[in-house]
């Protein structure tokens, strides 16, 4: 029995698809960070009286001077620009997955955790404890030379520990909505209400809302079926872990719950609306034989 | 693979999924990051009576609306709300209000209001969006002038 486990974590995959992950999910977080720079280093203007640390900021007895802020901040993109290069990753990798925890960390600090950005730092820690560069790397090119693209087990068992690291927070979200309200949160008005009163709170904030969601509010038949979607795919998402097929099958279905909610409440989840979120489920190393043959037509 | 290796993948890759799950192994399940029980959306609620934290702003022709985001220090809506229901719970809604009247007197967008309050409304969530939009109660917590200095509970 555990043996048989054991094969199955470690479904043999090619470096390059690790490696592809490792690209894909660094580059994002280090658009992340850029992008939302500004934002990030919001806090330092922030009142003390917000400060409600979590995560390892929790170490910390208050807020860290803001001018340190800025600099972690920048030292965190290039780290993460190290991260994607694949440029010293045993020293770069963990220290890039480090400092975006730490950074996220602190964003979440000021009595507000963004439950957005949860996976994105979870992938990247996964990665970072991988093999991630062993190939499509900056220390390949110095080995002078990276795997050939036969699946092994060594780069399986990443890939299959972030698809699992996925299901399980989806799976962790299905199981508070059971906790909390119980099959109630299916059955009776609850997702209207929450439709209805997100949009109602974005309007009485000032800020932009879904005109939509406020039009199908008024619906209430609409919402048993699509809460019962929902919860199928938060509490069904472990099953994805199954086939690669129902693997990819899932993750189009998440997408789509996420697709339901950016349209719906107006709140975009970028990870994995984007689709880096999923993936690890999914053979990316196609993305680097496309590239490689855009290259080399160009070349010709 | 190494034996010594596959026992390592095994006690990282258990571990960390153990890890994820402890904050619904907790009582009660905790919230944190990026260890979380996603608590969001996950309550039963009732549509009557959905409280709403928010300052609002009186111009000088006697309409009123909501401050936005920015103006409370922040681009994003939820920490915006956050900002308020904090200062309410902690009963700094009168320093809140003065800090916003700041911020509300040097922005030209915002150059006629005259007057915020900081207060909670109550609505009927779904009733609202059909057109019903005064609040059934209303709490202030707070008012202040804009452009002085003055201000505090109502």
């Amino acid at each position: 029995m555990i043996a048989a486990i054991e094969r199955w974590w470690h479904a043999p995959a090619p470096a390059r698809r690790l490696a592809m992950l490792r690209v894909l999910v660094g580059a994002y977080a280090v658009s992340y960070l850029l992008v939302r720079f500004l934002h990030i280093i919001s806090v330092t203007e922030m009142s003390v009286r917000q400060w409600k640390p979590v995560g390892p900021i929790m170490l910390l007895s208050g807020p860290m001077p803001s001018a340190l802020v800025v600099p972690l901040v920048v030292l965190t993109v290039l780290l993460g620009v190290a991260f994607v290069a694949g440029w010293r990753f045993r020293i770069t990798g963990p220290a890039f997955a480090a400092a975006l925890l730490w950074v996220t960390s602190y964003r979440n600090s000021w009595s507000m955790v963004f439950h957005t950005d949860n996976l994105m730092v979870l992938h990247t820690i996964v990665l970072a404890a991988s093999p991630a560069a062993d190939a499509i790397s900056l220390d390949a090119r110095r080995r002078g030379h990276a795997p050939d693209d036969t699946p092994h087990a060594w780069y399986g068992w990443a890939i299959r520990l972030m698809c699992a690291v996925t299901v399980t927070t989806y799976f962790i979200a299905g199981w508070s909505k059971l906790h909390n309200a119980g099959w109630g949160w299916v059955t009776s008005d609850t997702l209207q209400v929450y439709v209805a009163y997100d949009n109602l709170r974005k309007l009485e904030l000032g800020a932009g809302y879904s005109w939509l969601g406020t039009t199908l509010a008024q619906h209430g038949w609409l919402f048993p079926p699509m809460a019962a979607v929902s919860l199928a795919v938060e509490l069904g998402a472990p099953l994805a872990l199954l086939h690669p097929r129902i693997g990819k099958l899932w993750a189009g279905a998440a997408w789509g719950f996420h697709v339901g909610v950016l349209v719906l409440m107006a709140i975009m989840f970028h990870y994995p609306v984007t689709g880096f979120g999923y993936a690890a489920f999914f053979r990316v190393e196609r993305l680097h034989d496309r590239w490689l043959r855009y290259r080399s037509r160009r070349a010709s | 693979m190494g034996p010594l290796r596959r026992v390592a993948v095994a006690v990282w890759s258990i571990g960390l999924l153990v890890l994820l799950l402890v904050p619904i192994l907790r009582d009660p399940p905790r919230d944190g990051f990026p260890l979380s029980n996603y608590p969001m959306f996950s309550a039963a609620k009732e549509r009557k009576n959905a409280r709403i934290v928010h300052v609002v702003g009186y111009s000088t022709e006697g309409r009123h609306r909501p401050v936005p985001p920015d103006v409370l220090g922040t681009e994003e809506v939820m920490q915006a709300y956050q900002i308020v229901s904090v200062a309410i719970g902690r009963g700094q809604a009168a320093d809140l209000c003065r800090r916003t009247a700041q911020r509300v007197a040097a922005d030209a967008d915002h150059a006629d209001i005259e007057r915020l309050e900081v207060r909670t409304d109550f609505y009927d969530a779904i009733d609202y969006f059909a057109g019903q939009t005064r609040p059934g109660a209303t709490r202030v917590h707070a008012t202040c002038a804009v452009g002085s200095a003055s201000g505090g509970a109502p």
